[in-house]
């Protein structure tokens, strides 16, 4: 999830029921971006991606059930 | 001294959530702002009198009925709850059956809701009332319809955003359209059903004209078209057509329910020449267009539901607005003057849903 998006996923994750689902953030923006761009902001998280995939369940529920994703200043100065 | 206000949105298990505030509407509404219950403009505090009295506006249904639930949050949307938001929005209990239908229209699943409540789009739900409520309730229909000083236009559409902001959770940060628009305030209308030379929009969906209706469209802002010369309908189609499908018009890339609000002058000249709505419609549907070859790299993506048969190894395969003449929404609405307003959609992603009132 790009930084401008982790809020909304986290509501619609908590929406759903999962209150601590992880969610693994990227610098905004991914889309229209040159692919060599995309490529390197998913390899610089892919090692966090198979943490959380092969974490145990109670680690990640401790590390991502109050995790908190505010938005960038960028889009919403307030 | 303390008065008992009720809250716009209840957790999960809560069923009461009473709060107990200064009896102040200054420190009721500092609280309710701050709590990101608000549009940012003043609330009525909804007081049990008030919330009880709001719900004599549907007697007939139990307060705890489960009438939607809301995403993103998946917020549960009982009648009493509605009735909170619509006392925030400054409703009227007899206004109260409308905010309700036009809920449970924008909960069908075409109207894509979840989406629509977070996405980057700048749409917000168009609330189109048809039928005798709509002059019942004094909804205007005539000069000014999506302008202030009306109070049943003002509210209903504020207390379905309440509802979709408070009871689904699409506050900012969670609501991610790009700039937004002013509909997200109110944005509720009538037809003008009398200067209507053809059959209204609900009659034209199936419903009779003694029943009334509300339509919901996600819409992007009202933009004029103006034609204060042509009095010809092919003429006036042409400036129409010029409007409606520039480029970086949604539905010029996925198409959907996209809507023309006639103005009533542009109604008479078209039915005076002997058009009925569908010739205009038709006449739409085949001139709102674009080339394949200006369109194919440019806009947005094409789709979900981009038509098939528009040649895509043709770069002057002409690709239209609406998918089909009927996807256009027409209705007549406005007052004196040579003007209609066209407005976009998201696509077909998010379709028009029509739902009878329960009165």
């Amino acid at each position: 999830m790009s930084t401008s998006f982790a809020p909304l996923a986290r509501t619609v994750a908590e929406g759903l029921g999962h209150l601590s689902l992880p969610i693994l953030v990227v610098p905004h923006p991914v889309g229209d971006r040159d692919p060599s761009a995309v490529r390197g902001k998913g390899e610089r998280i892919a090692g966090e991606c198979v943490r959380v995939l092969t974490g145990s369940k109670e680690g990640l529920h401790r590390e991502f059930a109050d995790k908190q994703y505010p938005l960038p200043k960028a889009v919403m100065p307030r | 001294m303390n008065k008992p206000v009720l809250p716009p949105t209840l957790g999960p298990g809560e069923h009461s959530g009473r709060i107990e505030l200064q009896d102040s509407v200054d420190a009721i509404n500092d609280y309710y702002y701050e709590r990101g219950w608000t549009d940012g403009l003043p609330i009525i505090p909804p007081t049990e009198e008030r919330v009880a009295a709001m719900l004599q506006g549907m007697a007939w249904r139990d307060a705890d009925e489960l009438i939607s639930v809301v995403p993103p949050k998946m917020g549960r949307a009982t009648l009493r709850q509605i009735a909170v938001n619509a006392v925030m929005a400054g409703c009227k209990p007899e206004y109260l059956p409308v905010v309700v239908a036009a809920l449970q229209a924008v909960s069908e699943p075409q109207y894509g809701l979840a989406h629509r409540q977070t996405t980057t789009h700048a749409g917000a739900p168009l609330v189109i009332v048809n039928g005798p409520l709509a002059k019942a309730l004094k909804i205007n229909c005539g000069t000014g319809l999506f302008g202030p000083g009306w109070r049943a236009n003002a509210t209903i559409g504020r207390a379905l955003r309440l509802v979709l902001v408070n009871i689904g959770g699409a506050g900012p940060g969670v609501d991610l359209s790009q700039t937004g628009h002013p509909g997200k305030y109110t944005y509720c209308i009538a037809e003008y059903e009398e200067a209507n030379p053809w059959e209204p929009l609900h009659v034209e969906r199936g419903y009779r004209r003694e029943q009334s209706t509300v339509t919901v469209v996600n819409a992007e802002a009202p933009h004029s078209m103006t034609e204060n010369i042509r009095t010809d309908p092919d003429e006036i189609m042409r400036t129409f057509a010029s409007s409606m499908s520039g480029l970086g018009v949604n539905n010029l890339y996925s198409q959907g329910h996209p809507v023309l609000v006639l103005g009533i002058e542009h109604a008479h000249h078209i039915a005076a020449a002997g058009w009925t709505k569908r010739d205009l419609k038709q006449a739409l549907f085949e001139r709102a267009r674009q080339p394949w070859g200006l369109i194919k790299d440019r806009g947005k993506s094409k789709g979900p539901f981009f038509p098939e048969w528009v040649d895509q190894n043709d770069d002057n395969s002409m690709v239209p607005i609406v998918g089909t003449a009927d996807d256009l929404i027409v209705i007549v609405g406005g007052g004196a003057g040579g003007k209609s307003m066209f407005l976009p959609t998201a696509g077909a992603q998010s379709l028009s849903v029509t739902r009878l009132i329960e009165t």
